[in-house]
């Protein structure tokens, strides 16, 4: 950051974080967090909202203290910090302004409290492009500016270790391009940068290092971005909340249009089944249509399924272009042309799988990970119906993507203990289980989660519409809507 | 710059400085500043209009029952000092305090120092307004009373002092409940209405309250309440124990 001179000093290993576990009012936001951000990288805190990204910032930075485990930062606890703030420069949202103080102001008091010379002020102002407002009250910036300023803030004492959360949040399409190239700089500079993003890719041109926190039903996660840095090993896993309590149906439609509201962006369902023909492609398509007709959710459903084109068919479509014709035009699609290539359902869910009749294809789960990728990319709620088995490679490919899995079992016997031995590898909080069928047995595996769907046998023959649910069978999708999207907020 | 250089150890005078920036920052205080001056006026009109020509007033009970409203600053002083402490929260700006000081203790003792510091200048124009209506009103009706009168001072600087308190029992009080809303609801509710009805009904509980410990300090309801000494006393000990327990709050609380 040139704004105020070359780094000298190295921050390898700058923030450690070990083995951090957090809770609020009983609910696990943090469990056996680790990770670390080393000098002259870019580390990346993936997650969706709600997955405790900030809580952990909040905890790196002594705002917050970890219920267990321990954070170092330079070394030191950040209130061993010898000068915190030319040692540690930390933006945790924009909201920390007030709206009716300047910039200027903001910035001057930063540096009053930090014991900085004025002229850092001006520095920092200049950096972020905000010269000419800064005597308008904060009150009046957009977005984007606020979020400049919020940066300007945070190098304000021409920090070793720069923490940013949600830096590109705000910020228009120059803001983002600046933002890259200013991550790049200060890590250049020989300075630790750990910036939280909600999607795994925000930030791709300037990001070394992914760690993922809440990232999947299987955890962790880690990568390198496209500077191709040294990779790290991770241990990063987001926990469960427990599951909610059933409504009463008569608040079924007001809860569900409330998760429009409340729900985190980036949520992936994965619906999986040990045995065909117990409606796992009924309640994918049910729940997409109820996410995206009654909770006005931006959904996508994806038939994880190299060769049926079940989905398809049931879900009424003939034309869409098919998966493997996705996956090769992966790297030029944006968000709005994804869109456009889905099968639309009258409820506003999308569809994305093979034409029925289509030869089998060769997609593995490489080409399903890009699939979930660009569709995460393009929609806020994924859900995976994942045909075959939960225990084979797509399978765990689909489950470790998901952020909660729907297990859809009917009262057989048999199936019941093939699907309990699936329910043990998964985590209890982020899971549901649909017991189908009104005959379900005692053995069922119903662990007190799962949900009674009373099986409609015109399902599955053929198109089908919400419309064409029966009454018991419609309430139940709702509540699975429900439960799972409660689950995930 | 090189970062050895850069910066110096952050020190009290700073750490006032800039919380007095903070209160000159924004409206907040302009605004409290021009409702004292509105009520310091209307508060002196009933007071003129409610003591009839024959009743003395150029004793010393009657110089604080008129200059006595100066005592008014103290109200505000005691809503700066709960916005101030609740505004960091509410806007998220004590973020960027802690993190330059973590030890947060120090932040609380400069915020009380500042909305104290402005308290006095809350009273100091409250004290104007008292001097520039009060005494030429005395002297109309026959009661003058010299500028020099050492009683117009230990009742100007009781209300002085009672505002500076105030301020710092306000950034207590913010400190404690946190919440805007709810500080501000105790501060108006409890501090400036119920101690204010149990002074005319309950004077013998209210003079152990803050409000009549600042009522006797700036020389009103003489004979009903505390000494002057001993009240101020008392609001000091208040004031005492609500940042005390403000800064117990805050130093454990999470932040953010």
């Amino acid at each position: 950051m040139s704004a105020g001179g070359l780094a000298t000093e190295p921050a390898a290993a700058a923030v450690e974080v070990h083995h951090v576990s957090k809770r609020y009012d009983g609910r696990t936001v943090l469990s056996e967090v680790s990770f670390r951000a080393g000098g002259g990288e870019v580390t990346a805190l993936f997650g969706a909202r709600g997955s405790g990204k900030t809580t952990a910032l909040r905890i790196i930075l002594g705002l917050a203290q970890p219920d267990e485990g321990s954070v170092l930062v330079l070394g030191r606890t950040y209130r061993q910090l010898d000068h915190p703030a030319r040692q540690v420069g930390a933006m945790l949202d924009a909201s920390g302004f007030h709206p009716g103080r300047s910039a200027l102001d903001h910035l001057r008091l930063g540096a009053l409290q930090a014991g900085l010379p004025p002229e850092r002020v001006e520095d920092v102002l200049s950096l972020a492009g905000l010269q000419d407002y800064a005597r308008v009250r904060v009150g009046e910036y957009t977005r984007d500016q606020r979020r400049r300023l919020g940066i300007a803030a945070a190098l304000l004492g021409d920090p070793q270790v720069v923490v940013l959360d949600e830096p590109r949040a705000g910020l228009d399409d120059d803001g983002a391009a600046w933002l890259e190239e200013l991550l790049r700089r200060l890590a250049a500079e020989g300075r630790a940068v750990l910036v939280t993003v909600p999607s795994r890719h925000e930030l791709d041109g300037a990001v070394d290092h992914v760690v993922g926190l809440n990232a999947g039903l299987y955890g962790a996660e880690a990568r390198s971005g496209p500077r191709q840095a040294s990779q790290q090993t991770v241990a990063a896993r987001g926990l469960p909340r427990p599951p909610a309590a059933l409504p009463d149906e008569r608040d079924l439609d007001d809860r569900l249009q409330a998760l429009r509201w409340s729900s985190p962006p980036q949520r992936v369902f994965a619906v999986v089944a040990v045995k065909g023909g117990v409606g796992r492609t009924t309640v994918s398509l049910a729940l997409a249509d109820t996410l995206a007709g009654q909770a006005g959710l931006n959904v996508a459903c994806l038939d994880a399924d190299a060769s049926a084109g079940t989905l398809v068919a049931v879900a009424g479509g003939w034309d869409t272009p098919g998966l493997d014709a996705l996956v090769d035009r992966a790297g030029e699609l944006d968000a709005g042309t994804v869109r456009e290539l889905a099968l639309v359902r009258p409820s506003g869910a999308h569809v994305f799988g093979f034409p029925p009749g289509a030869p089998p294809s060769a997609l593995g789960t490489e080409e399903y990970a890009t699939l979930i990728d660009l569709l995460t990319r393009a929609y806020d709620t994924l859900v995976v119906d994942v045909a075959g088995s939960p225990f084979d490679a797509l399978g765990a490919l689909c489950l470790g993507r998901a952020h909660h899995a729907i297990v859809v079992t009917s009262g057989d016997v048999v199936v019941a203990a093939t699907t309990a031995r699936a329910l043990e590898g998964l985590d209890p909080g982020r899971r549901t289980l649909v017991v189908n069928g009104t005959e379900a047995r005692v053995a069922s595996p119903d662990d007190g989660t799962g949900l009674r769907l009373p099986f409609d046998p015109s399902i599955g023959r053929g198109p089908w519409q919400p419309g064409d649910l029966a009454g018991a069978t419609r309430v139940a999708v709702k509540r699975l809507a429900w439960t799972v999207g409660e689950a995930v907020r | 710059m090189t970062r050895g250089s850069l910066a110096t150890p952050v020190g009290a005078r700073a750490l006032v400085a800039a919380e007095l920036l903070k209160i000159r920052s924004t409206r907040a205080a302009l605004g409290l500043m021009i409702g004292m001056v509105a009520l310091a006026l209307i508060a002196l009109a009933g007071t003129l209009a409610a003591y009839p020509a024959e009743v003395r007033l150029d004793t010393d009970d009657g110089i604080g029952a008129v200059l006595g409203l100066a005592g008014v600053a103290g109200n505000f002083s005691l809503l700066l000092g709960v916005l101030s402490s609740t505004g960091e929260l509410r806007h998220g700006t004590a973020v960027q305090a802690f993190l330059a000081v973590p030890s947060r203790l120090p932040v609380l003792l400069a915020k009380v120092a500042a909305c104290a510091l402005v308290g006095l200048l809350f009273a100091a124009v409250s004290g104007l307004i008292c001097l520039a209506v009060g005494l030429p009103w005395l002297a109309s009706r026959g009661q003058a009373v010299s500028l020099f009168d050492p009683t117009v001072w230990r009742v100007l600087g009781g209300a002085g002092l009672a505002a500076a308190l105030y301020g710092a029992l306000g950034v207590g009080l913010g400190s404690l409940v946190r919440r805007q809303g709810w500080a501000l609801a105790v501060a108006v509710g409890w501090f400036l209405v119920a101690e204010t009805v149990l002074l005319v009904t309950q004077p013998d509980l209210a003079q152990w309250l803050p409000g009549g410990a600042a009522s006797a300090l700036a020389g009103a309801g003489a004979g009903l309440l505390l000494p002057a000494g001993v009240g101020g006393l008392l609001l000091a000990a208040y004031a005492t124990a609500f940042v005390g327990a403000g800064g117990w709050r805050l130093d454990r609380g999470e932040i953010g």
